[in-house]
């Protein structure tokens, strides 16, 4: 046992070495010094953020992105973050700043810290002919049916908060999501459609059902580093500048070809 | 800005983690020691079946042992559907692992069973031995012996693998963890909790196997 023991004590001094070198954020001088400004943006999220076939980045995110960095001065370089990655990307400092449909709530403002809010994102319920008559989310919470998610998005917990009769089946992405209720492993889901809809398109012969009655609205705001109130400070200040001359919102129409569900109204007080 | 780690949010989640640990025991128990039943009956195949069988036996051992078996997961979660065919996310993931430990250790086995001696086949024959009790009686107690230990580390990779499961909705402990992460956004104590728990499941398992061994075919494995 004597080995397994140093065995473990070594584990525990590589852990505890590794603790003092959490990285500290970058603060707006530095990036400017740097010249590149890192930013987390989702790998597989169209129209939001998504690689071309020759993997240059597209969409509003990366839009948004390099408006941001041209204001800052600096160069942006995006970095693919999973839902899942964006946060310990923050913490272990290989991201600036987080976009990618990051949710604010109070126990994520715990970790991170958020900017004002940048856009909305609005829970809806997509389902299938397949389903029966569905006028809103509560005709589908019943026993025997199935509601899919996708892993480290916030609609998993609302849907086994509020549908208890229901199984929730828990995927990887949002384009997975949708293939399985395609598929009829699941029946429907309730989730933020600004960033899942699009996928729907690949499954035409489908019979897809969707209530846009807003169940309820999030609101997506830039992530910074715990305390990096710099950065945060300027995220708002350029934020207030694109959000008041309209051009976040057009270059959402030019996006989802349509007005958000709900707008963001722009505030100067930060 | 240096970050403050909550141990104490994360461990309030130890409850949730321990429940994901479980599937994982019983889905690579299960999965692991079905795919050995049938890798011996497939490496026995390939050492005294006619040629059609030991063909199909190696093209099925090729290409599950040089696939990622994230790769065959996808396949069976996304794949068979479209042909009908619409198994739970734990089927699914189970049907994938009795594959893959089945292929790999089928591998494993054939160079054991090819090394009985031709002797000790031939008097088995003579005092009438089905296949079945050749199996049993001479084959197993030879393999045993000499493939024990690379089974038991087999095992091991197979635990750790199994996290793959948490991207087929099967909530194991990986999975567990993710959903916890993505709740509280404390993903490093709650990750770093989980691989914890990786780590006391193995050594558990290789204790468990190593006196197994010890007992059942006195393998004389060292346990640390």
């Amino acid at each position: 046992m004597t080995s397994l023991t140093r065995a473990l004590g070594a584990i525990l001094a590589v852990f505890l070495a590794l603790v003092p070198l959490t990285s500290q954020a970058r603060t707006l001088d530095q990036i400017i010094a740097d010249g590149t400004v890192r930013i987390g943006v989702h790998p597989n999220l169209p129209p939001l953020s998504f690689q071309g076939p020759t993997g240059e980045w597209q969409g509003y995110d990366v839009e948004l992105g390099k408006l941001l960095a041209e204001k800052m001065g600096v160069q942006p370089e995006f970095v693919a973050t999973e839902f899942n990655a964006r946060v310990p990307s923050l913490v272990s400092d290989l991201i600036d700043f987080s976009l990618g449909a990051l949710t604010r709530n109070s126990e994520r403002m715990k970790v991170i810290d958020f900017t004002f809010p940048v856009y909305t994102e609005n829970l809806a319920v997509l389902t299938t002919e397949k389903a029966g008559p569905v006028k809103s989310w509560k005709d589908l919470n019943k026993k025997g049916l199935t509601m899919v998610g996708c892993r480290g998005c916030y609609p998993v917990q609302w849907m086994k908060e509020n549908m208890p009769n229901v199984e929730v089946l828990v995927v990887d992405s949002g384009s997975d999501l949708v293939r399985t209720i395609a598929q009829g492993r699941a029946d429907g889901t309730v989730a933020n459609l600004e960033w899942h809809k699009r996928f729907t398109d690949n499954f035409p012969d489908v019979k897809w059902v969707i209530v846009d009655d807003v169940i309820r609205t999030a609101y997506c705001a830039i992530g910074v580093s715990k305390g990096n109130e710099t950065l945060k400070t300027y995220l708002n200040a350029a934020i207030y500048e694109l959000q008041s001359a309209g051009t976040t919102e057009a270059l959402w129409e030019k996006f989802w070809g349509a007005p958000p569900l709900t707008k963001v109204v722009p505030n100067p007080y930060w | 800005m240096h970050y403050t780690f909550q141990w104490g949010v994360a461990f309030s989640y130890l409850p949730e983690l321990l429940a994901g640990a479980w599937v994982t025991f019983h889905l690579t128990f299960i999965g692991f020691w079905t795919g050995l039943v049938i890798a011996v009956f497939l490496a026995v195949g390939q050492v005294y079946g006619g040629p059609w069988l030991r063909r199909s036996i190696s093209t099925y051992v090729v290409f599950f042992t040089n696939t990622p078996s994230l790769v065959t997961a996808f396949f069976i979660f996304y794949g068979l559907p479209e042909v009908g065919i619409l198994w739970s996310p734990y089927v699914c993931v189970l049907v994938n692992l009795i594959l893959n430990a089945a292929a790999f250790l089928t591998d494993a086995i054939r160079g054991g069973v090819a090394s009985v001696r031709k002797t000790e086949m031939e008097a088995a024959e003579t005092l009438g031995f089905s296949m079945l009790q050749k199996i049993r009686y001479v084959i197993v107690p030879h393999v045993a012996k000499v493939l024990y230990a690379p089974i038991s580390n087999l095992y091991i990779v197979f635990i750790l693998g199994s996290a793959l499961a948490a991207i087929f909705g099967v909530e194991e402990l990986t999975g567990t963890a993710f959903n916890i992460a993505a709740r509280t956004f404390r993903s490093i104590e709650i990750y770093s909790i989980t691989a914890g728990i990786y780590v006391i499941m193995t050594v558990i398992a290789s204790t468990i196997l190593a006196l197994v061994g010890r007992w059942a075919f006195r393998v004389k494995a060292r346990i640390f």
